[in-house]
């Protein structure tokens, strides 16, 4: 058996050069802004709105547990309450609270930049959509099930890092925190290429 | 029984078997990149709604990303039929072995990639989903030559359509007798349940072993070429439908 014979080959079709050309242009990089560009600076947490509430007239639409969450106490669920988000480059994001209290963290965004995923140790790992993401506006949506709230949406504003750490509000940037606790071996591998154990 | 024989003599049997094999690697690719990108790999349907979405929306990236991954699943398609057409005449063989082959390779590069390299950045996930929609559209354009356009597996929005319409005639005396509609509803329900049951293993396999189950999915594609070249009449095959093959799906 032979793969070519003497005979010459078929034409390429013009088709395929069209296809081909639209992939290279698209594919190109420079068309569009990167979301993961778009997100690194510092947000600050201005509301959280369940989809549901049983009257809209009460607070319960802002930093309150609501009536359902509170009759699920088995459910462990994460909340950001006003808190203060770092993103940085390479994926680190430094959280801090009303309190002052700050926690570091592992961002990264998947599917065509839709989906924000944070992970905090080994254990704790949240997964947002991303609704609305501007220049000033951050906007998440998190699945808390239907029979807590539905969909819980957390709104970001775009804040100043160098004025929340002079006040206080950041004490320390996640570089900062990233740097603190990276061992010798972790410098050597800082890319964090662990994605076996996405969840 | 040659499952990719893509002759005249083409039976029954050969599209259940190879309608279930390929719609179980398909189902498990799609829940795979589902739980690892967060996209699907042959959700041709969603992607389209989500471009719309996005164009609304304004979201370049977005649009950009989108528009490629169609693309790919398009031109995946567009490969395997143009391997199997024009290798039809001088060896039909490789004509339906070659898409395959390049599937199974790039398989393989995304189990590499993401079990060694991946970082999870989004430019990097952007890619491994192309890639992935690729190999779905190159399954799926050579699945469904093959077969002569009898089966597409990783179409489920239109078998399910067939599969309601022939449950419809299930209802009616004259349809019941009718082959044609039995074996297509059966076709179809094989299709289904094995897109189901691949999807399932897909994610027991993904969530123990990372990204090494897409690694599986190609070894079970290439169990379906070691099979036909086992099986051994791939050479007859040949022979035979020089003179009968067609080219084009139904």
């Amino acid at each position: 058996m032979t793969l070519w014979s003497h005979r010459p080959p078929p034409r390429f079709p013009p088709v395929a050069l069209v296809v081909l050309l639209a992939l290279g242009v698209l594919a190109a990089p420079g068309c569009g802004t990167n979301p993961e560009q778009d997100l690194v600076g510092c947000w600050v947490e201005t509301g959280w709105e369940y989809e549901r509430v049983d009257d809209r007239s009460s607070p319960i639409g802002s930093w309150s547990d609501g009536v359902r969450l509170r009759s699920y106490p088995d459910r462990s669920l994460v909340r950001h309450e006003g808190e203060l988000w770092e993103f940085r480059g390479r994926g680190a994001l430094a959280i801090g609270d009303r309190a002052g209290a700050l926690t570091s963290a592992r961002w990264r965004l998947k599917g065509r930049g839709h989906v924000l995923t944070i992970r905090q140790g080994e254990d704790r790992f949240e997964v947002y959509d991303i609704k609305e993401l501007s220049a000033e506006k951050l906007v998440l949506h998190f699945d808390l099930g239907m029979e807590v709230r539905g969909i819980a949406r957390l709104e970001f504003e775009r804040a100043s890092c160098h004025v929340a750490v002079e006040s206080g509000r950041l004490k320390q940037t996640a570089e900062d925190i990233a740097l603190a606790n990276e061992t010798p071996a972790d410098s050597a591998d800082s890319a964090d290429s662990s994605l076996g154990n996405a969840s | 029984m040659i499952l990719l024989d893509a002759s005249e003599r083409r039976g029954h049997l050969q599209d259940f078997w190879l309608g279930g094999s390929t719609a179980a690697v398909a189902g498990f690719v799609n829940v795979c990149s589902v739980i690892a990108f967060f996209a699907f790999a042959s959700n041709v349907t969603g992607h389209v709604a989500i471009l719309a979405e996005e164009l609304v929306k304004g979201h370049v990236h977005q649009i950009r990303v989108v528009l490629v991954w169609l693309l790919l699943f398009v031109l995946g398609s567009f490969l395997a039929n143009l391997s199997v057409t024009t290798l039809a005449a001088r060896s039909p063989r490789w004509g339906r072995a070659i898409p395959l082959l390049l599937e199974i390779a790039a398989l393989s590069g995304v189990a590499y990639y993401g079990h060694l390299h991946y970082a999870e950045t989004l430019l990097e996930t952007e890619y491994l989903v192309g890639v992935l929609l690729l190999t779905m559209g190159l399954q799926n354009g050579m699945v469904a030559t093959a077969s002569n356009g009898v089966v597409k597996t990783t179409h489920l929005t239109g078998l399910a359509t067939d599969l309601g319409m022939e449950l419809s005639m299930m209802l009616q005396r004259r349809f019941r007798r009718d082959r044609g509609v039995r074996f297509k509803l059966t076709l179809h329900v094989v299709i289904l349940g094995a897109y189901v049951v691949g999807g399932v293993l897909g994610g027991v396999l993904f969530l123990d072993f990372g990204f090494l189950a897409f690694g599986v999915a190609g070894a079970g594609l290439g169990a379906i070429l070691v099979h036909d070249v086992i099986v051994g009449r791939l050479a007859a095959s040949d022979r035979a439908e020089t003179s009968g093959l067609r080219a084009q799906p139904r």
